[in-house]
């Protein structure tokens, strides 16, 4: 074909060209894309997210308000609902705005919005507060894209997609969620005031009446500098995908509770369920120097419930490079019979500097977190340079090989099966509990 | 001199149409499936009804078992070496697809690519024999970034996703499939008219290889059932939906699954999730769920699952017996080291981990406490197989547990004993006392 173009008179090559390229925009599908002519997009097509966002659902006047956006509906606002779906295929390049469906008009059916962009490398939706506000709507869907924020340190302003007063469920595929000073994914979605559990008054009969939503994650990463994942009153179903905390040394203390930082945290009912997934830590850039403890996974509140479930991956909280910083595996502080960290089947390593913690499980919740560690001649994380080990009374257990008939560590070479025993840490100060012999472990 | 530019000038548009004809058959392998066809590129087959589409690909569809017959000029009848790709734009889109040709060759090699699950849907929901998408006698065939759904009831409610008489192999990523009233993927490959042989005796070629990622799958009756091929799950989501009015009308649907293998069918499951949803209700006459179910009348079955979980709970629902594995085949196979089962039945019904007769490796190591697994709940009695289940009980001392004193807070091992289940009131062997844990 080329050969036979390049006898061909350029107006009708282009005319030709123009004929296989030429795309007419779908009532339903938007178009986001850096260069809308060159793309043959002729229609429905955008260049930057403010547009795209008020065809969607109007124009922002005041973003981050914590009951919803100021949103202006325009002539050409579509306000999608589950009668009226959108797509918005998102061209490559870094689109620099922000996205709100806080529409908050008391109808459970808005939402319904699917954004596919061409690649997480290549199409990032980036602002340096808040890219995504979702309240008072929901069933949206990302896929192959990355929503990036840069701003500064701050509870809400560095967070990258917030959801509030959720309804209907949300679908990631392929999506890198990144804040560089903040949280990466924050659902609260009963948030009124303070100190309120899921679905309490006074919040509107429409979002107390909505179904739990569900977030449904794939392959994907989110990664944030402080506590990337917050599940409150919605359930999270996350497969084949990393939570990674990257500490930033000049993100400091914004809050009270900056010194202990989880991973996930997971409260007000918040359900959060993580299969073939690693839950991990990286201070290879430096901790804010307040810093204390780091926590793979806090569950519970002073007052609220949550329900953590992983199963498969891991959770590798080492912080060992940084000298007095804490490791914590799971941590539930809510006596509550509803509240629980079930983790059967998924390893937790934490291992801190010396002179530090390392506590693979923590708190008077309920922890269901079992781990059979590497056999050896020394209990796990015995070490003079790595910290203190610690953990719940039965959860671990580990197979000494330098075994005799009556003790270990004495010149014998039979395997005995050691269990984690307060009461054995109390009596001896070792806290293994040796089942071949009854005694505990010297 | 006139005359030669004229033919010059036809000879340009020759040239040009040649080149736009060639331009159209380099396309010819992509077919747009679109609510509107200006959305679609110019110049490219675009159609609008699912019909449509499969009377490009293989023809009109018959009656049972869906067989097709091709159209004159129309039919691709695709294959190795005439591949096609079907781009399927955002909208429900309702009707059948079928490549059930028969005719000895492989009439599959087409990838169906949607805007992602939820966004771009095929669904169908009547008519006997109404699956959604069924594929026998070809294969090779791929689909991403779609759902599809079926909605038929009553007795012939049909699957999503049917695969018979297959050959070839296929592939899911990113994809939903749902049944409200059936089965969201079902293989049966050598299925012959009601009699299930021994794997391929009836379409002889090699084993069937499926491969789903990071999909979502629910039935009503069953969510992945395999007989004859090999399927390969990762990254996904398989919930039984009961539906009460998905109804039961043969004696083997009082017993639903979550998964089925049988007739040779292989399951191999990472990092995924299988579970069951009641929260619907169920059909009146449902007395199980189980998770696994391998064998039967049907032929062996084999499970391989590590990583993810097996979360059968029907404590919602009265009499309902909650099963993890059931390898009711001799033959059969469940390997399934670290894979957590949870099962947990009403107080009058059973919530047996372990089943059957087959070879069962599946080693559990439940949460430590001072009472053995689904102890001293309202649920139904846990059971399990010789061996496979421990858990660390806290709250011993040197002659036994859960007695009490001072000095009762030692933690000892427990492992699961039939034994010890019938000479004492617990089938828990305390590996410390060497005694039945009483």
């Amino acid at each position: 074909m080329n050969c036979l173009f390049s006898k061909l008179p350029l107006q009708l090559v282009l005319l030709m060209l123009l004929a296989f390229n030429t795309h007419q925009a779908f009532s339903t599908t938007l178009y986001l894309n850096k260069d809308c002519a060159a793309a043959g997009l002729t229609q429905n097509c955008y260049q930057t997210i403010d547009e795209v966002q008020v065809k969607l659902w109007g124009k922002v006047t005041d973003f981050g308000l914590p009951f919803g956006d100021k949103l202006v509906i325009q002539p050409e606002t579509i306000n999608p609902n589950a009668n009226n779906p959108v797509t918005v295929l998102i061209g490559e390049g870094t689109f620099s705005g922000q996205f709100s469906c806080s529409v908050m008009l008391g109808d459970e059916n808005l939402g319904y919005v699917s954004f596919i962009g061409q690649g997480r490398d290549n199409t990032v939706l980036t602002h340096p507060y808040m890219v995504f506000h979702s309240a008072g709507c929901g069933n949206l869907m990302f896929q192959d894209l990355t929503m990036l924020n840069v701003g500064a340190a701050g509870t809400l302003a560095a967070t990258t997609y917030f959801w509030g007063w959720g309804i209907g469920d949300t679908t990631w595929n392929n999506v890198k969620l990144e804040s560089i000073n903040g949280i990466p994914w924050y659902e609260v979605s009963n948030f009124v005031s303070s100190g309120t559990n899921c679905k309490t008054a006074p919040l509107p009969a429409y979002v107390l009446n909505a179904p739990r939503q569900n977030h449904y994650f794939f392959n994907s990463t989110i990664i944030g500098a402080k506590t990337p994942y917050i599940g409150a009153c919605g359930q999270t179903w996350m497969y084949s995908s990393e939570i990674i905390m990257k500490t930033n040394p000049a993100t400091g203390l914004v809050s009270g509770f900056d010194d202990i930082l989880p991973i996930v945290l997971v409260y007000r009912e918040g359900d959060v369920r993580l299969f073939g997934t690693s839950v991990r830590v990286d201070v290879s850039a430096g901790v804010p120097p307040e810093l204390r403890s780091v926590v793979g996974v806090h569950v519970g509140g002073a007052e609220f419930d949550g329900v953590f479930h992983m199963h498969g991956g891991d959770i590798d909280i080492d912080t060992s490079s940084i000298a007095g910083l804490n490791a914590v595996g799971i941590e539930n502080i809510t006596t509550d019979a509803g509240s629980i960290a079930h983790t059967l089947n998924t390893p937790i390593f934490v291992k801190s500097a010396a002179g530090a913690n390392s506590t693979r499980l923590k708190g008077v919740g309920k922890i269901f977190s079992p781990q059979l560690w590497s056999p050896d001649v020394e209990p796990p994380e015995h070490n003079v340079n790595t910290g203190n080990f610690a953990s719940l009374n039965g959860q671990d257990m580990f197979v000494e090989t330098d075994c005799g008939n009556s003790s270990c560590s004495n010149g014998g070479n039979k395997p005995h099966l050691m269990v984690y025993s307060d009461a054995c840490n109390a009596e001896t100060g070792q806290p293994w509990f040796n089942n071949v012999t009854g005694e505990c472990r010297q | 001199m006139g005359k030669i530019n004229l033919n010059y000038s036809i000879t340009k548009a020759l040239l040009l149409l040649v080149c736009m004809v060639t331009a159209q058959l380099s396309l010819a392998e992509t077919l747009y499936l679109y609510k509107d066809c200006n959305d679609a590129p110019t110049g490219t087959q675009c159609y609008s009804t699912v019909a449509e589409i499969q009377n490009k690909l293989w023809g009109v569809i018959g009656f049972y078992p869906l067989l097709v017959t091709p159209t004159e000029n129309v039919t691709i009848n695709p294959g190795a070496s005439n591949r096609v790709v079907v781009v399927i734009g955002p909208g429900e889109f309702t009707g059948q697809l079928s490549c059930s040709a028969y005719d000895g060759t492989n009439q599959g090699y087409v990838s169906f690519r949607g805007h992602g699950a939820g966004t771009s849907t095929l669904t169908y929901g009547a008519g006997y024999f109404s699956s959604t998408v069924t594929s026998s006698a070809c294969g090779n065939l791929s689909f991403e970034d779609l759902s599809i759904t079926n909605t038929g009831s009553g007795h012939y409610a049909s699957p999503a996703f049917l695969w018979g008489q297959a050959i070839g192999n296929n592939s899911w990523m990113n994809v939903t499939l749902a049944s409200e009233n059936s089965i969201a993927w079902q293989e049966d490959s050598n299925y012959s008219g009601g009699i299930h042989d021994d794997c391929r005796s009836v379409v002889t070629s090699v084993e069937s290889s499926h491969r789903i990622f990071s999909s979502r799958l629910m039935g009503a009756k069953a969510v992945v059932v395999s007989g004859c091929g090999e399927v390969g799950i990762y990254g996904s989501d398989l919930v039984l939906t009961t539906n009460p009015g998905s109804g039961i009308y043969i004696a083997s649907e009082a017993s639903q699954s979550v998964t089925a293998a049988y007739n040779d069918g292989v399951l191999n499951i990472y990092g995924s999730t299988l579970r069951a949803d009641l929260s619907s209700g169920v059909p009146a006459g449902l007395s199980s769920v189980t998770g696994i179910y391998l064998g039967a009348i049907f032929g062996r079955g084999e499970v391989h699952m590590h990583g993810g979980i097996v979360n059968v709970v029907t404590a919602s629902q009265s009499g309902i017996d909650s099963i993890g594995v059931n390898a009711s085949d001799e033959n059969s196979i469940a390997h399934t080291l670290s894979t957590p089962f949870i099962v947990r039945s009403n107080a009058n019904a059973q919530s047996a981990r372990l089943k059957g007769v087959g070879e069962v490796m599946s080693a559990q190591q439940w949460q430590a406490g001072t009472q053995a697994p689904e102890e001293g709940g309202a649920f139904g009695t846990f059971s399990s197989l010789d061996g496979q289940d421990m858990y660390v009980e806290t709250d011993c001392n040197a002659s036994g547990c859960s007695a009490g004193g001072a000095d009762a807070n030692k933690p000892h091992l427990m492992v699961y004993s039939e034994a010890c289940g019938n000479e004492a009131s617990s089938p828990w062997f305390d590996t410390v006392t060497k005694q039945c844990r009483q």
